[in-house]
């Protein structure tokens, strides 16, 4: 296989997202939108995907930045995630969302990953990036899911021909604050619950969110009912930088006098798309936090996981995780 | 080599790192400084960082890119270092020297290893590198996804 020279593609610049959208409306499944390039320049160089035509959106200026709108904050979705770990903004009402851009891979890749890039990027299954026949590249076999696979870093839940998890940072702390992704394509814009933009091999085994070829993710929207929350997050990588997340959790919530009364709470990597534990939101709602709590908490987080052979170690790493985010947030 | 382990997410965190070398006469000091930091961040890889993938069925390797081999990187080794020789002249050379280039590497690998099994209460992995998941598992009673290796003495 040859590796490390891309095929040559058509490169394509528009100023706006109009243009965008008319670009890859027109190149349909033959266009690939790119941003930050720390994904797509990885499947180009291996040779495993190739596009013919690719549309650069940096050039764009609408889709850049951080804004306040009356509902919360609008962040572009070119955004990079130096900006959004940098941002006064988002550490002082949704530093969930700073700390996490934070834990992404090393600054020189932040500085050129985009949130948008983040959120959209497919999942590290290596067998997948690989270059094999797998399910999710169309084949008809799983080679993660075997007796010898290679699996410690697949999935618990939802696994369904396919075993490979959401490998973002930002995506669950985006769960956690009921964010809004904002959708366009040709024929206008929609609003979409973050929690239900990620999809599972389930729904669709070749994608990981619901963005169709033509359509483009412009915007993430923070309502303001979660800003100035209690917050936590961390990820437990191999390694503390250029590292995906063995398991990673985000979670906000407001204590009044000692009592948890709301919360929301969503893990990465265990499933394929981000997790959002709400039965641990059903269990810790009116408790007070604390250890008791928190022990309880995680118990009721791992119910029901499906490990595979070498990835059963999840099972108390995200019980401790969801443990020290009631205890310690 | 002092460092800590966390219990619950079966992260390692190296807190202090000295080397010192029984390198005969010292001819260089900063190219020793190199080789003893430089060998040490090389050794913390190799215990706690650098695991081979392979699937065996497929016959797939699953380290094709740098990213995937993991080296140390500078989060995961202290930011201070230190070194020292023990400057003993060899005898058998006539100048004094002696090679120092691979030492540092087993011994920080050694160190770790062991400072890891002191940390667990005297448990041994028998397996290199010592990954969060082993370390989990062994807290939570769980059985090792991976064997020990295995000891040839044929």
């Amino acid at each position: 296989m040859p590796r490390d020279m891309m095929a040559s593609f058509e490169l394509y610049q528009p100023d706006s997202v109009d243009n965008a959208i008319d670009l890859l409306g027109r190149f349909g499944e033959d266009g690939w939108p790119i941003a930050g390039g720390n994904d797509t320049l990885d499947w180009f160089k291996d040779r495993v995907k190739y596009a013919q035509y690719v549309v650069d959106l940096t050039g764009i200026a609408e889709l850049r930045g951080i804004r306040e709108t009356p509902g919360g904050i609008e962040i572009g979705a070119l955004t990079t995630l130096t900006e959004i770990e940098q941002s006064p903004l988002l550490q002082e009402r949704y530093r969930v969302l700073a700390d996490a851009a934070r834990r992404v891979a090393s600054p020189q890749i932040r500085n050129t990953g985009t949130l948008g890039g983040n959120v959209n990027q497919d999942t590290r299954c290596w067998y997948y990036r690989y270059g094999t026949d797998c399910y999710r590249a169309g084949g008809t076999t799983c080679y993660a899911d075997t007796p010898q696979g290679q699996n410690r870093e697949h999935c618990l839940w939802g696994a369904d021909r396919c075993v490979a998890v959401s490998p973002s940072d930002t995506a669950p702390a985006l769960v956690a604050l009921d964010a809004r992704m904002v959708v366009r394509n040709a024929d206008g814009e929609r609003e979409v619950a973050a929690e239900d933009y990620f999809i599972g091999p389930d729904v669709d085994i070749e994608r990981m969110t619901i963005l169709e070829p033509g359509e483009l993710l412009t915007a993430v929207r923070l309502p303001s009912e979660w800003a100035g929350a209690k917050f936590y997050f961390e990820k437990v990588a191999d390694r503390n930088t250029w590292d995906f997340p063995l398991v990673n959790i985000a979670a906000a919530m407001f204590v009044e006098s000692g009592t948890i009364a709301r919360i929301r709470i969503a893990a990465g990597a265990v499933e394929c798309v981000p997790r959002r534990l709400t039965v641990v939101e059903e269990v810790v709602t009116g408790s007070p936090q604390n250890a008791e709590t928190a022990a309880l908490a995680g118990q009721a987080a791992v119910r029901g996981a499906t490990p595979l052979n070498y990835n059963h170690f999840k099972i108390p790493l995200l019980e401790n995780l969801v443990k020290r985010a009631i205890r310690d947030a | 080599m002092a460092l800590e382990v966390d219990l619950e997410t079966g992260k390692v965190e190296i807190l202090d790192y000295v080397g010192v070398a029984d390198c005969g006469t010292v001819f260089h000091p900063q190219g020793l400084t190199q080789q003893m930091k430089g060998g040490g961040v090389w050794g913390i890889g190799f215990a706690l960082f650098e695991r081979q993938i392979y699937d065996p069925q497929n016959g797939l390797p699953g380290n094709t890119g740098f990213e995937q081999c993991k080296s140390a990187t500078y989060l995961d080794v202290p930011s201070i270092m230190c070194w020292d020789a023990v400057a003993i002249a060899d005898p058998q050379n006539p100048v004094g020297a002696r090679a120092m280039g691979e030492p540092p590497m087993g011994a920080s690998a050694s160190a770790i290893l062991c400072a890891i099994s002191d940390a667990l209460g005297g448990h041994l992995f028998n397996r290199t590198p010592v990954v969060p998941d082993m370390i989990i598992n062994y807290v939570a009673g769980r059985e090792q996804s991976s064997r020990p290796l295995q000891i040839h003495t044929a």
